[in-house]
This record gives structure tokens, C-alpha cells and sequence, in this order.
């Protein structure tokens, strides 16, 4: 009886866990069919994808190990990352050095955004994700403002085709001309008819390999010492706030660094909006994967990235078979990124009050037994 | 002591390397061109068909301008050091003659004009700046023993599309101002308007600038009173 209980717990325990992406490979297999799209054009679209947002996913694991949930304040660092895109097409750099040189830019105002943004974090402990949701709010207007009235006027701003005709601000939109695709076109490979952003891709790796190497770091085992329990990882000497700010900062920067590889594959900056839904789809794509606010890894991005783009690519196409309207699909898509986001999160604090449960039945059995065994 | 020196090196670094990935990222765009060019007195004709290749990129081939065309080619490069490789060809695309020629560009130079006839008889500005930097000054001129005298505020428009106001010198103001213009044909419109900015008279010019002139002057009381030598080239 014991035995069949435990097995059902196990199965259960399966189901639980990997809730969001067992209803994802369903929506899947419900709606691939349905979109009528070929193999190949799905194929191609998941390895654009995976490339263009495997970088900002990944840099979302590194606040998880840290115990600061899901940081909603990569945004900050793409704000960055765009900044640094502003300057260098200002000065008509082309190719992949306007790549690194973008980098190099941005890095220093990422640092500055992720500490700033990492102290505002330690006062506000175990609310870190609604803080830094807010923070990206704040960061925007502030980043708004220096490009819509700083830019051109304070900063200088040469280049026509990026001001706004008034004479100071930048365009809503930006051509990134210069830059499009330079680093996805490094290494060129064709496969099938299918472009493999090859140097994208090795990027991703050196960050997949990063990661690694970085948990078993003496910081890295700090992180998850803070992640488990702060007072504990106080008592044992580790400096709990500088840590919690070391895995801001970096994510701020890794953020800033994937928002540029995102554009450059893009190939076109909305000054305005780029940014603002980069930290939604992001944590969206994470959850999909099967992470939990409060454990992710490698596995979890490439995951949740094919998974969650795959209901980007052919949503419309089943809406479409479905309701006769691409439009409800789109609708769709939108209202589902957002939805997971609130079942991932309800999930999260209603499996911690199972577990809670769980560890307090297993606790009242062993209490029992010791009492049985004494009579 | 030790980790400032790995740090500050470190940042000197990265600034060195910023500065290299800009030089070496640098757009120019180089407008390669078969047409007429005076210098000295001298013209060179266009050729009938030429092809142009730069560095390592793909040729372009070029008529001798007919109608509206301007037997002109707009190539984009990186890096300071190029090479062209000139071939006039026949009518059956033969090469009659070759010339390879390498120049260099200065970093902050956006926009160079190379002039295929001028290369291929090594005349000098062969490859100039397109981009000239005209200076308009609301100054006395004298000429033949008259002085026209300056116009109280002046709006000046060049290419129609890029505006300056220049008042009388005195007080403050040094009856002068520039704009950057590209390319040799251009058009400048003059309104000399009263202190509320009235408009009391205006003109329209045309003037053409040389390939190898980079800097030029514009006196306004000279261009209103048609006096020659209202255009001539600016010195520092």
C-alpha cells in the first residue's frame, strides 16, 4: 500500500513540477496540425528565435541561484544595451566592431543600472521581483527622457537619419543597417535552406559554460548559500548584500550585452518599445521551460524558449484554422504569455505549501512511529 | 596597490580597444565617379565603360553620364588604408587599360568623392572629401574701391535644407557662421530681414564647388550686390 503511495506521490510529484511545460508540449501538439506550417519553416523559425533570446534568458539564472526570483529589471540593461546601439550607429560604425563597440559602451551604464538596482533590491527583500518590475518602470521614464530631450541637445548627435527632425531626441525608429545580422553572419552555415546563426550560437555556449564554471565558484557557492538562507549564509561570513548585488550586476550586464545580439538580428531598434516587454517574455520563456522562481537552469531556457516560441510562431496560423480571425490567435499568444507568468507564480507558493504539508505529515508519521515503538 | 594596477590596465585596455573597433568599424562612403574633371585649366573626359573595384568588394562598372545620369556609384567601406583597381573596358568588356591606386581616409572624413579620369591621368584630387564646410560671413567687402556694407540680420539657407542666422558683427556677434555641405552642385538662399525678422529682400544663387576644395567663403553683401569674388576658398 506504502509502495503504491509513494509511487502515486512520484508520479504526482512529476505532474506538479513540470505543470506549465507538460500544458505547453500539449497546446503544442494540439496546435502544430492546426497552423498547416511546414517542418522546415518551424525548424528555421525556432533556431532565429533560440538565438535571438537565448542570451537574455539566460541571463535570468544567475538572480534564481542568488534566491532573488525572476529579475524583471533585465530591462535595465537593455535600456542600456540600446544606448550604447544609439551611439554607435551616431558614428556610422559598421559591422561586427559596432558590435563589441556597442558593448564596450553600454557595459559601464549596465554596472551602474544593476548596482543601483541591486541596492534598491536589498531593501526591499522577498519582494524582489514586484520591486525590480517597478524599477524598469522608473529606469524607463528616466531613459526616455534622456533620449527624447538629452539626446541631440546635451549629448551630442550627429547623425541625421537617427534625429528626430527638430534638431535634438532620437526616432522612434531605428535602421540598424550597419549592424544587422554582422554577428549571425560571421561564421556563414546553411543547412537545408536554413541559416545557422553560427557565432550567435557560440556566444550562447561561452555563457552556457560561464554559468557552469560560475556555480562553483567561491561566489557562485555564496549565491547559493543567500539563495537558501540569508541568516544562515550571515552567520557563515558571507557578505549577504554585496553578493545579492554581484548577481544583479551581472545579470544587468548580461542582459545588456543579449539585447544587442537581439537587435542585431532584428535589424530595426524601436527607440521607445524595444526594451519594454524583453523582461516579460524573457521570465515567460524561463517558466514555460519548467523553472520555478526559485530554481532554473540551462535546460529550463533552451526549453521554454523553443517551447514558448513555437506557441509564438503558430498561434496566429491555429487561430486563424480555428476561430476563421488570425487576429483571436494573436490575442491568444499575448493573453498566454501573461497567463503563464500567473499560473508559474501560483504554482511556485502552492507547491511550497504542499511541500510545507508534506514535511509537517511526515514529520506527525515519525512522531507516531517513535511513540508505537516505545509502547 | 597591486589590484589598482591590474584594474586601471585593465580599463586602459578596454579603452584602447574601443578606440581600435571604432577606426577599424568606421563607415566612409566613397562615391566612385566617371566624370568630367577640371583642374588647373586641365579636363579630363569620362571613359565609355569603366569597372571599379574596391578592396576587396564587388566591382562596379560605370557609362560615361548621358542625360541624367551621373555616372556616379555609392560604395560604403571600413578602415583607413584602400585600394582601387581601375579597368577601362571596350564594348565587349575587354580591358584596354588598368591602373590600381591605394589612398587613405582620414577617420573623421564621412564621405569621399573618387574621380576616375582624375586617377587615371594622376592628377591631383583624384580622391577628395565630399563633404565641404561652407563658412558665410555678413561682412564689409570691398571691391574696385567700394565697400558694401553688412546687412543688420540675414537667414541663409544652404542646399535648402540647412539654416543660419548671422547678424551684423558687433556686440557680441561675429557676423559669421558654417554649415557642412555635401557634394560639388549647391544652392544658397538669402533672405535679409529687419530686427521683428521681417523678410525686406531675398536671392537665390547656384555655385559649384571644385573636388579638391574642401573649405570655402560666402560674403552675403557681395552675393547680394552680384560683385565677383563672393565665393572664394577659406583660409584659417
Amino acid at each position: 500500500m506504502s509502495i503504491l503511495k509513494s509511487k502515486d506521490n512520484k508520479i504526482a510529484r512529476f505532474f506538479i513540477n513540470n505543470a506549465v511545460p507538460i500544458l505547453f508540449i500539449l497546446f503544442a501538439v494540439f496546435a502544430i496540425p492546426m497552423a498547416d506550417l511546414s517542418i522546415e519553416y518551424l525548424v528555421a523559425e525556432m533556431i532565429t528565435r533560440l538565438a535571438r533570446y537565448s542570451f537574455l534568458v539566460l541571463a535570468l539564472l544567475i538572480p534564481v541561484i542568488a534566491g532573488m526570483g525572476m529579475n524583471f529589471g533585465i530591462v535595465l540593461g537593455a535600456m542600456a544595451g540600446q544606448v550604447g546601439l544609439i551611439f554607435v550607429m551616431d558614428w556610422g560604425v559598421m559591422g561586427v566592431p559596432a558590435f563589441f563597440l556597442a558593448i564596450i559602451i553600454s557595459m559601464p551604464l549596465a554596472v551602474f543600472l544593476g548596482w543601483m538596482a541591486g541596492i534598491a533590491l536589498n531593501h526591499a527583500k522577498g519582494r524582489e521581483m514586484v520591486t525590480s518590475y517597478i524599477l524598469g518602470f522608473f529606469i524607463n521614464g528616466v531613459y526616455q527622457l534622456l533620449v527624447l530631450y538629452s539626446m541631440g541637445s546635451i549629448i551630442p548627435i550627429n547623425n541625421s537619419k537617427i534625429v528626430l527632425p527638430r534638431g535634438y531626441g532620437i526616432r522612434n525608429a531605428i535602421d540598424l543597417v550597419n549592424l544587422r545580422k554582422s554577428v549571425d553572419r560571421l561564421i556563414p552555415l546553411e543547412i537545408n535552406g536554413i541559416e545557422i546563426p553560427v557565432m550567435t550560437f557560440i556566444l550562447v555556449a561561452i555563457l552556457c559554460v560561464f554559468i557552469v564554471w560560475f556555480r562553483k565558484t567561491k561566489l557562485g557557492q555564496d549565491m547559493r548559500a543567500v539563495g537558501q538562507n540569508m541568516e544562515v549564509a550571515r552567520n557563515a561570513g558571507i557578505p549577504v548584500e554585496r553578493t545579492r548585488i554581484l548577481a544583479i550586476v551581472i545579470s544587468t550586464v548580461l542582459a545588456c550585452i543579449g539585447q544587442i545580439i537581439f537587435l542585431q538580428n532584428i535589424g530595426t531598434m524601436n527607440t521607445y518599445n524595444s526594451h519594454e516587454q524583453i523582461g516579460m517574455f524573457s521570465i515567460a520563456a524561463l517558466l514555460v521551460g519548467g523553472a520555478s522562481v526559485a530554481k532554473a537552469s540551462i535546460k529550463n531556457a533552451f526549453v521554454g524558449i523553443i517551447l514558448f516560441h513555437i506557441m509564438f510562431v503558430v498561434a496566429p496560423r491555429a487561430g486563424k484554422t480555428l476561430m476563421g480571425e488570425a487576429q483571436i490567435g494573436e490575442y491568444f499568444r499575448v493573453f498566454v504569455s501573461y497567463a503563464i507568468i500567473a499560473i508559474a507564480l501560483a504554482l511556485h507558493a502552492w507547491r511550497k505549501n504542499k511541500e510545507a504539508e508534506f514535511a509537517r505529515r511526515s514529520l506527525r508519521v515519525d512522531t507516531e512511529e517513535a511513540a508505537g515503538t516505545s509502547e | 596597490m597591486k589590484g589598482w594596477i591590474i584594474r586601471s590596465t585593465l580599463i586602459l585596455a578596454i579603452i584602447v580597444l574601443a578606440v581600435f573597433l571604432y577606426i577599424i568599424g568606421k563607415e566612409h562612403v566613397i562615391f566612385v565617379e566617371n566624370n568630367t574633371f577640371t583642374i588647373d585649366g586641365k579636363v579630363y573626359e569620362p571613359y565609355d565603360l569603366v569597372r571599379v573595384t574596391l578592396d576587396s568588394g564587388e566591382p562596379v562598372e560605370l557609362k560615361k553620364p548621358r542625360g541624367r545620369s551621373l555616372g556616379r556609384a555609392k560604395v560604403s567601406t571600413t578602415g583607413l588604408n584602400h585600394k582601387v583597381l581601375v579597368e577601362i573596358l571596350d564594348d565587349d568588356d575587354n580591358v584596354i587599360e588598368s591602373k590600381e591606386a591605394k589612398f587613405n581616409v582620414k577617420n573623421n572624413v564621412e564621405e569621399l568623392l573618387l574621380n576616375i579620369p582624375a586617377l587615371m591621368h594622376d592628377a591631383e584630387g583624384w580622391v577628395a572629401n565630399n563633404q565641404k564646410t561652407i563658412y558665410v560671413e555678413n561682412k564689409p567687402f570691398t571691391a574696385d574701391g567700394k565697400t558694401y556694407e553688412p546687412y543688420e540680420f540675414v537667414r541663409v539657407i544652404l542646399d535648402r535644407s540647412k539654416s543660419l542666422e548671422i547678424r551684423k558683427p558687433g556686440d557680441g556677434h561675429t557676423g559669421m557662421d558654417k554649415g557642412v555641405v555635401t557634394d560639388l552642385r549647391h544652392t544658397l538662399y538669402i533672405e535679409i530681414m529687419d530686427n521683428e525678422e521681417k523678410v525686406l529682400e531675398s536671392k537665390e544663387v547656384s555655385y559649384t564647388v571644385g573636388h579638391a576644395q574642401e573649405k570655402l567663403l560666402i560674403n552675403i553683401p557681395a552675393v547680394m550686390n552680384d560683385v565677383d569674388g563672393w565665393l572664394t576658398e577659406y583660409e584659417e
